[in-house]
């Protein structure tokens, strides 16, 4: 049900006038319609703006997902905001349908690329090109770049003052992360004392392949999943 | 003798350095009950708080040193390896308002969290928040409030401090599934600075100072131990050691900076360039600078770099990355 405009044309947003029940399903409605209009992930200040000062965002969110269960999308957190998403199995489905992802599929290559970055960000192209043992073209990181999905962090204080590549809120969005402590496996390369020491790591030959040895052969077949559906 | 007019401009600063921490005052062996931890950090505080009030010129940089100081705490707490140096190098090496990467994302939450006087603490926390990602959501309300209410209580400062560790660390860290949670998140270094805005209302401290982080979080990464470990005390002795240990760090480094203004304040006469006053004032105020920071607008990059360069020839400055290139130069 949608509610009136207030006369002097604001939302009405503690809804006093309504019963508890009505004014819970009210707030509700509106949270899933600002999620469902918006493409991006809806930061919880967005949804702040919809709903009465007295409302529990959370619990909210936690009603609209116990209506969810059993349809064929769901309500995730992403990137520190809500996004729906279809769920999983009805991928086939949907490429069957429409055929192939809207976007343009991340090549092998370029995905390891920027599962390098996430990882080891910020990293520059160098550094990169040094860690994957080949050249790293600036194609490569112009395409992640036009996707959104990496962006230009502090530069390297190295000869040319090249930029060193951090992931955005885009790539959280879009793998489905809700911060870069998701990745995974991230915690073995804490525990192994190689987080934010890149440039250390590749002069050290050991450091290196112990680099590789966590993070597994390249082209190995269990490399995540980073289809860019 | 011929004087510059800008090289007054720091001739404000008191004569003497404020006096050092007294042998007593220092924790020799670690203490074993509240009581003895708390006298202490009451001893440091006091002495601390001394020098808060003064204000002294030199407050700018030293606010800025223990903020990275905390900063590089958070970062080895969080599991990675970036130390002060390249907390810096992030900072001063990333365009204004852009990504300066993970680690450099704590150094620029903890700036945001001292740059407000003490009565805005709870705006300078939405600001850092924001900056680590986590969401203001009811666990963060939940850690504010219990911080409002220990700032009220009538408890002496460390232990109002203390409590309010203890509440927000709770909230911040325990509920899964939030990016704060679990140790070494970022749940953790809010925690410890709303630890710092409790103890900075209680004692009336016009700004707070980052002075949990860096003892408490010195233990190392995650999975090293460090918060869990202590054989004895709770976490509330914990608290109260790091800050008398926090609290003689600062004073010790208050110390060494005011000795560091002094031969800045000396070296000023000596100095033609135009625009030096305010890159010395600069030099007060700031952790470091860069040639290409633009100081006061009236000295150009390359007038910086010889400003500089003059000042570590006098030995009033040091260059900080003890490269070739990119040079930062600061107190």
């Amino acid at each position: 049900m949608a509610r009136p405009r207030k006369p002097d044309g604001e939302l009405d947003l503690d809804l006093e006038d309504l019963p508890a029940p009505a004014r819970w399903r009210e707030w509700m409605g509106r949270v899933e319609a600002v999620i469902f209009a918006s493409a991006e992930p809806v930061l919880r200040e967005s949804l702040a703006r919809v709903v009465g000062k007295a409302c529990n965002l959370d619990l909210i969110i936690d009603d609209i997902r116990d209506e969810l269960r059993g349809r064929p999308y769901e309500l995730v957190s992403v990137a520190g905001g809500w996004s729906f998403r279809t769920k999983l199995g009805f991928g086939d489905a949907i490429r069957a349908a429409l055929g192939g992802p809207t976007r343009t599929e991340l090549s092998r290559s370029n995905a390891l690329v920027l599962m390098a970055i996430a990882y080891f960000q910020p990293i520059t192209r160098g550094e990169l090109s040094q860690f994957l043992g080949r050249e790293v073209s600036r194609d490569a990181i112009a395409a992640l770049r036009g996707e959104g999905l990496i962006a230009a962090g502090p530069r390297s204080p190295t000869p040319g003052a090249p930029y060193a590549y951090v992931t955005t809120p885009g790539f959280l969005a879009q793998f489905g992360f809700e911060s870069l402590r998701d990745l995974p496996d991230i915690e073995k390369l804490e525990d192994a004392g190689l987080l934010g020491r890149t440039s250390e790591a590749l002069r050290s030959d050991a450091l290196a392949s112990e680099l590789r040895g966590v993070l597994g052969p390249s082209h190995d077949e269990d490399e995540p999943e980073e289809d860019a559906a | 003798m011929l004087r510059h007019a800008d090289s007054q401009a720091i001739q404000s600063l008191p004569a003497a350095s404020p006096p050092p921490l007294p042998a007593w005052a220092r924790a020799v062996t670690a203490p074993e009950t509240d009581a003895e931890a708390a006298f202490f950090a009451g001893a440091a505080l006091a002495r601390l708080d001394a020098i808060v009030r003064q204000n002294p010129p030199w407050a700018g940089v030293w606010r800025q040193r223990l903020t990275l100081s905390a900063a590089a705490a958070n970062v080895r707490h969080a599991g990675r390896t970036e130390d002060e140096a390249a907390l810096r190098d992030a900072f001063h090496l990333s365009r204004p308002g852009g990504d300066p990467g993970p680690a450099g994302k704590f150094l620029l939450a903890s700036r945001e969290l001292g740059q407000r006087p003490t009565r805005q603490w709870r705006s300078s926390f939405d600001a850092a928040a924001g900056v680590l990602g986590v969401p203001h959501d009811e666990a963060l309300e939940e850690a504010l409030e219990a911080a409002e209410a220990c700032a009220a209580s009538a408890r002496p400062a460390p232990f109002a401090a203390a409590r309010a560790f203890a509440l927000a660390r709770r909230a911040l860290t325990s509920s899964a599934g939030r990016p704060s949670a679990g140790r070494g998140g970022e749940g953790e270094l809010l925690a410890a600075w709303l630890a710092d805005a409790v103890l900075a209302q209680r004692l009336n401290w016009p700004f707070a100072l980052p002075l949990l982080a860096a003892p408490l979080f010195a233990g190392g990464g995650r999975r090293l131990g460090g918060l869990e470990n202590p054989a004895d005390g709770g976490e509330a002795t914990r608290v109260l050691i790091a800050y008398a240990r926090a609290a003689a760090g600062a004073v010790d480094l208050a110390g060494d900076l005011a000795r560091r203004a002094e031969k800045l304040e000396k070296a000023a006469p000596k100095l033609r360039a135009k625009g030096a006053g305010a890159a010395l004032r600069a030099l007060l105020d700031e952790d470091c600078l860069a040639a290409s920071s633009r100081i006061g607008g009236q000295l150009s990059e390359r007038g910086a770099r010889r400003l500089f360069d003059r000042l570590v020839a006098l030995g009033a400055v040091r260059e900080l990355t003890g490269r070739a290139t990119f040079r930062l130069y600061g107190l």
